[in-house]
């Protein structure tokens, strides 16, 4: 429930919709499945942007090839799962224009969970 | 525990961890003293040395370029700043990184308290709000230069905030990362980025 709370009042005012709101309930499970516990003391947070925004920035391709770099060479070990959640049918397809720019390290931590089948898939999978 | 978050192992990579030390006690004029803790601690050589294979020979070159890139990027005014800001903090508040209100609206990273499964960190990103026309809004030399400042700072500042969990909690904290794809046409993101996506592809 603490996290639905947050969840709903910390996202900005365009994005409040009823489908907004279904989705952030939808969230708010799946994060709980990744849940402990509800947590007796809380632990923050870490915003990170990654290879999901960054082929679509404006940044230039090379700056772009740099800051994957950065990430991957420069602050290793730091992610320990990515979890893709309601993942459509065709992310595949996206994901495989991703992943060339990921070492193999990164992508056996990447694991998604398609929207229509509900099965979970690996990145390494789909190599 | 998984064996990945566990604190240095002392039998299996203390005589690594210790190589890798000697080799930028030689390179750089000063180690570990003049270097900040985040960087220089033996918890942070380990995360080299298990994203290498454990292989010292294989860690030393990668952390000595991270080592340079982190040095420059400390005497940026802005990083310092954050870095002052966070000192021993735990928590990484994207609020303390530069043009944060700017871009809040473009990428769609939120903060939420909490912890996944072994009490790690998370971060939680729903892709639907993205502002997919401002992404793929081509080239802009200061909006490019405003998001490149973002990035690295807040990698510095997840990295500075992992290492003092770190040490707070004796193991080799990482994070979780949750991307919601709910409500995003993939087609539509291929369709605004596919010109950025096909030339960030290796050639």
């Amino acid at each position: 429930m603490y996290l639905e709370r947050r969840y709903a009042t910390e996202i900005p005012p365009r994005a409040v919709s009823p489908l907004e709101g279904e989705s952030c309930l939808m969230m708010g499970t799946i994060a709980r499945s990744l849940w402990a516990r509800e947590t007796m003391h809380r632990v923050p947070l870490i915003c990170t942007p990654s290879a999901a925004d960054l082929p679509l920035r404006g940044s230039s391709p090379l700056q772009m090839r740099v800051l994957m770099g950065t990430l991957q060479s420069h602050y290793p070990e730091m992610l320990h799962r990515v979890v893709i959640a309601h993942a459509p049918s065709s992310f595949s397809r996206l994901f495989s224009l991703i992943s060339p720019v990921l070492n193999e390290r990164m992508l056996a931590k990447v694991g998604w969970r398609l929207i229509a089948t509900g099965m979970p898939r690996m990145a390494t999978d789909c190599k | 525990m998984d064996s990945d978050l566990e604190w240095i192992k002392e039998g299996a990579e203390r005589g690594e961890v210790d190589a890798v030390q000697a080799a930028l006690s030689a390179e750089f004029e000063g180690w570990p003293a003049a270097y900040p803790i985040d960087l220089t601690h033996d918890i942070n050589v380990a995360r080299f040395l298990r994203g290498h294979g454990g292989q010292a020979s294989r860690a030393i070159p990668v952390m000595i370029g991270a080592v340079r890139y982190r040095s420059e990027l400390f005497n940026e005014p802005a990083v310092r700043q954050m870095r002052e800001t966070i000192g021993q903090g735990t928590f990484a508040d994207p609020l303390h990184v530069p043009h944060f209100d700017e871009l809040q609206d473009i990428l769609p990273n939120r903060c939420v308290p909490g912890a996944a499964a072994g009490a790690l960190p998370l971060s939680v990103s729903p892709i639907r709000q993205a502002d997919l026309m401002m992404l793929a809004d081509g080239a802009n030399a200061e909006r490019d230069a405003k998001f490149d400042l973002f990035f690295r700072c807040t990698l510095e500042q997840r990295a500075l905030v992992l290492h003092n969990l770190s040490v707070a909690q004796r193991r080799m904290v990482k994070f979780y990362e949750i991307r919601d794809f709910n409500a995003v046409w993939v087609s539509e993101l291929m369709r605004h980025g596919q010109y950025l996506l096909s030339r960030v592809s290796p050639a």
